[in-house]
């Protein structure tokens, strides 16, 4: 499974949940995948899990997912502790954990790896039922429909390959352009908040 | 006027007065009683973080989300923040910031001094209006005042309150 991978598969199963993707190259597959309007897309590292807890406190009626990698989820490791200080029903984490922080050239490995997410959330005090790690789409589309259905918080790890451009290789192994959202950051806040207005209970 | 008995209970009420729906704070000593004030409250959900970045990234989520948030915090918190800070502003998400120290007088320890160098830094770094507040002032409408520009112009600001406007006649 790669990362586009995993954002496809989220992206089937996502329907108006609010999402906010951490920085690289995921948020372009998102919006290249289901350009929702109640999305911030590319939020600085670090900030997608807490601002999207943020949404989730004050829309409780809405589903409210951060997406971001690995790197930057542990950048914001001591959020693990405040997403269980207030356990929010209508929050998911959906960790993207290539095992490298992917910028550069990509070489800098992880020090924890995919698999050691789950032991991670639960000494931070997650309900263990609620922490899944996924390396098959299959598996991963159905701990997000779960998710999105089911009170949380969820925190979903989903393993992919250990590399920073395999997502980026067309099928004939060509690279593809990056893929890159079109609304601007500017755009993209004001249309979630927009959306939430819109949709307020 | 709101009728205030110290300058705790005036930001309070000028808080409550602006519409705050939720208190998002790192625990500090200078804001204890301000803090205090807000769990107290029912008016207010009360959200303590692991970390001020962190609670302006919350802070932020609830106004995407049509709440009104204020933050509490050390102004060493507003140091660790300068990026989150600087997206709000890029992409038009108001916070108001309420932090101890950063104000020039009155700072007795030593140990403080890179707390108001990195607040204060930040906020002339970014160009965040600011305010120190001072004994004479009226808490409750510097806050209330202060959020009505934060969330008319969308915008950022910072009030500073010293130990000694906080707590009259005594250190921190």
């Amino acid at each position: 499974m790669d990362r586009r991978a995993v954002v496809n598969a989220f992206a089937a199963v996502r329907g108006d949940a609010i999402v906010i993707t951490g920085p690289g190259m995921s948020s372009g597959m998102l919006w290249e995948a289901h350009p929702h309007p109640a999305t911030i897309y590319n939020m600085d590292l670090a900030y997608s899990g807490p601002m999207a807890m943020g949404i989730a406190l004050g829309a409780p009626h809405q589903r409210v997912v951060s997406l971001e990698g690995d790197g930057s989820r542990y950048a914001a490791a001591a959020s693990l502790g405040t997403y269980v200080r207030y356990p929010l029903a209508n929050l998911t984490l959906l960790t993207l954990a290539n095992g490298i922080w992917g910028t550069g050239d990509g070489g800098v490995e992880t020090t924890i790896a995919a698999h050691q997410w789950n032991a991670l959330a639960i000494a931070n005090g997650w309900n263990p039922a609620k922490v899944i790690t996924a390396s098959e789409a299959g598996p991963l589309q159905d701990a997000l429909r779960t998710a999105l259905r089911e009170p949380g918080p969820w925190f979903i790890c989903a393993v992919t390959a250990r590399s920073s451009d395999d997502a980026s290789l067309g099928p004939d192994g060509k690279r593809r352009p990056r893929p890159c959202a079109t609304v601007d950051i500017v755009q993209s806040a004001d249309a979630t908040r927009e959306y939430l207005l819109a949709h307020a209970r | 006027m709101i009728d205030v008995a110290s300058v705790a209970d005036g930001l309070h009420a000028g808080l409550v007065a602006g519409g705050v729906s939720h208190f998002v704070y790192v625990p500090d000593s200078v804001m204890g009683p301000l803090s205090n004030h807000a769990e107290r409250d029912p008016s207010m959900t009360t959200i303590v973080c692991a970390r001020e970045d962190e609670g302006i990234a919350i802070a932020a989520g609830l106004f995407v989300a049509g709440k009104k948030a204020v933050l509490a915090m050390e102004a060493s918190g507003i140091g660790y923040s300068a990026l989150i800070l600087a997206r709000c502003a890029i992409q038009r998400t108001p916070v108001l910031i309420i932090a101890s120290h950063g104000g020039l007088l009155g700072e007795t320890f030593d140990y403080h001094g890179a707390t108001i160098a990195s607040g204060r830094g930040v906020v002339t770094g970014l160009g965040i209006d600011h305010v120190v507040l001072h004994p004479a002032d009226d808490a409750a409408e510097v806050a209330r005042l202060a959020l009505e520009t934060v969330h008319g112009q969308r915008t950022h600001f910072v009030i500073f309150v010293p130990p000694h406007v906080m707590f009259p006649g005594k250190g921190a």
